[in-house]
């Protein structure tokens, strides 16, 4: 497969009135054609911020993209003048957010809302984006569609409004879809259908998806290969039965631990990992995951470690899982 | 909406309050819920009654009002002068009303021309910040620093007395007041989801300006000038009252207070009559904005 994303040491921070938080540190990936990539971490691991500086979303001030390129089919989109950047945005790049209750403004139409990209991007006509609107919301499975392109937002449930968020970020056919925590602020019946939904468009419409999310559970079916986030860096990336096979990292060994099974091979009580994430506002010499974890030993503490080679497609930041040593199976886990 | 209800058969689930502000500025149910506000109803009548006096006069006198009378002077109500007459003899009722012209059109075009300057310059401080923001909200901090009358009355000195002046002394100081709550609204808007999703799809500054933060950030300012509109009809009538405003032949209420102040003992009704004015129409605009204010608070709502 095609690389259609680079992403080199994209770094991130904020300056804000307590100091500056260093919100992404050095975060490197590729992303090929049609792939799906997980990426997930706990709140603050610096998942969406780094999603949002690729196309320059963050607010600045007072964030700013200190240093990284991100080359998108040749282009470095941290490069681009502003007009170049909104050209971008919606027609190769579609956007997601989390929560679908609140990313539709309250006062305009839906299919208002849908057409405004292909007004933009296709320049289509205001009859041939009404069009096509229509044929989106019944591509995301909208049912009576053609009855409520003139609805308002709140007339619309959660999971319907993400549908309309989903069909908006398609509605230009993008060659990358990101979706940043879709599923969270809705049911778990609900989120199992929108998963199936962007499963079913990527097989349709060929584009490559970056689905950020807290949930390794989510991503099992889903991604090909797996990102995971700390303090504003990746500690771990895999492809997806690597990761839940042999994960190499302390951190990813945490989540996994900390996943409810519904066949009952753990314990009764979910794993926690103690501790908490640290203070961005410091610089980090150490690794950042030792305060929290079981198996650091001194230099962990002295020096943190870079991305690993693990095999050919893994990696890991870790001195003392990663490397090409033995593998940590999950049953010394517990 | 209803036929939703209708057709699935449940209630809706509790709207946002986004939402409930889209319900309420859409339907029909604005109107409906000011017209239950009593003080609303109240404003809107008075403001009502006014009007269509003002614009028709001849409903109630038939008196020219600068047409003098010095054989009938301070006369008290009968039946020819309904409200009496003043010191030259003209038709106190036929002042009042062409007064009531003057008061509107001069604390109109005041609220206007201070509103819509005040709301752009929140809406450019509040969105783009920084700099921007910064200098801008300097300035209004410079104009609200003087009390408001003593601005007027330095912009009437700058620039004489007159209508055309006044109104302009109003609408400047009327500025910083619509800048700063335009800029507070503009704040809150521009930090939800669906201007970053807005954004995210490629949409440049102004577009979202237009698209996004104005239709969302209109109703606190607009309410407001409900509200400011009172306070202009007052200083204008305060301006006139002090002689910097409309001069003499013209009916202007703060002028005619003030020119019937010397007659208060020999014919009191002139100054109940101007001072019930201005009072009455003052009252009538504060319940109105006092009830907009409920209608369009979500917080206030039932």
């Amino acid at each position: 497969m095609a690389r259609l994303l680079e992403v080199r040491d994209l770094t991130t921070c904020f300056h804000t009135p307590e100091g500056v938080v260093h919100a992404v540190n050095g975060v490197s990936f590729d992303l090929a054609e049609g792939e799906t990539l997980g990426i997930v971490g706990e709140s603050g691991s610096g998942k969406t911020v780094s999603m949002l500086s690729l196309l320059r979303l963050i607010p600045e001030p007072p964030g700013r993209i200190v240093r990284g390129q991100a080359l998108f089919q040749g282009k470095d989109l941290l490069k681009l003048d502003r007009e170049a950047i909104q050209k971008m945005r919606g027609s190769q790049v579609g956007f997601v957010f989390q929560d679908p209750m609140t990313s539709l403004n309250p006062l305009m139409r839906i299919g208002e809302q849908l057409s405004e990209p292909m007004l933009k991007h296709l320049r289509l006509t205001p009859r041939q984006a009404r069009n096509r609107s229509l044929e989106l919301l019944k591509l995301v499975g909208i049912p009576g569609a053609a009855h409520r392109l003139d609805d308002y937002p709140h007339q619309f449930s959660g999971g319907m409004r993400q549908r309309v968020m989903i069909a908006m970020a398609l509605s230009c056919e993008p060659k990358i879809l990101i979706a940043d925590e879709p599923t969270t602020a809705l049911d778990v019946t609900i989120q199992a259908q929108v998963v199936a939904l962007v499963k079913d468009l990527r097989r349709r419409l060929g584009m490559a998806v970056i689905w950020i999310t807290h949930d390794l559970g989510v991503l099992a079916g889903l991604a090909h290969r797996v990102v995971v986030m700390y303090a504003g860096s990746i500690v771990e990336q895999a492809p997806v039965r690597q990761l839940y096979k042999d994960p190499r990292h302390p951190y990813t060994l945490g989540l996994l631990g900390a996943l409810p099974r519904v066949d009952g091979q753990h314990a009764e009580r979910l794993a926690n990992i103690a501790g908490r994430p640290p203070d961005l506002l410091k610089p980090i010499i150490h690794c950042p995951f030792a305060p929290r974890c079981r198996f650091a030993i001194a230099r962990c503490w002295e020096t943190n470690p870079a991305l690993l080679p693990v095999s050919d497609a893994h990696q890991s930041a870790c001195w003392v899982l990663g490397g090409t040593g033995e593998p940590f199976g999950e049953t010394q886990v517990d | 909406m209803t036929a939703r209800v209708k057709a699935s058969g449940q209630p809706t689930a509790r709207p946002g309050l986004g939402a409930r502000l889209a319900e309420a500025t859409t339907g029909r149910q604005a109107l409906g819920r000011l017209l239950h506000n009593r003080m609303a109803l109240l404003g809107l009548i008075i403001i009502v009654v006014y009007v269509v006096l003002a614009a028709f006069p001849s409903i109630l006198t038939q008196h020219d009002p600068n047409v003098q009378n010095l054989a009938r002077t301070l006369e008290p109500p009968s039946a020819e002068y309904r409200l009496g007459t003043d010191e030259f003899g003209r038709d106190v009722l036929s002042r009042v009303l062409h007064g009531a012209r003057l008061s509107f059109t001069i604390a109109g075009l005041a609220v206007i021309l201070g509103g819509l300057s005040g709301f752009a310059i929140g809406l450019l401080a509040g969105y783009f910040g920084g700099a921007v923001d910064t200098v801008l909200m300097r300035l209004m901090d410079v104009l609200l620093a003087m009390p408001g009358i003593l601005l007027a009355i330095a912009v009437i000195a700058a620039l004489g007395a007159g209508i055309g002046n006044v109104i302009i002394a109003i609408g400047i100081y009327n500025i910083p007041q619509f800048a700063r709550l335009t800029r507070s609204t503009v704040l809150g808007v521009k930090t939800q989801d669906f201007v970053l999703a807005s954004r995210s799809i490629g949409s440049s500054a102004p577009e979202i300006l237009v698209r996004h933060i104005i239709p969302n950030a209109w109703g606190a300012p607009f309410v407001f000038a409900m509200l400011r509109f009172s306070t202009a009809i007052l200083t204008a009538s305060g301006l006139s009252f002090l002689g910097l405003g409309v001069s003499p032949p013209t009916p202007e209420w703060g002028a005619m207070l003030a020119a019937s102040r010397g007659y208060m003992r020999l014919a009191p009704h002139l100054v109940l009559a101007y001072g019930l004015a201005i009072s009455t129409l003052v009252l009538g605009f504060n319940a109105l904005g006092e009830g907009l204010r409920d209608v369009f608070d979500p917080r206030t709502a039932r």
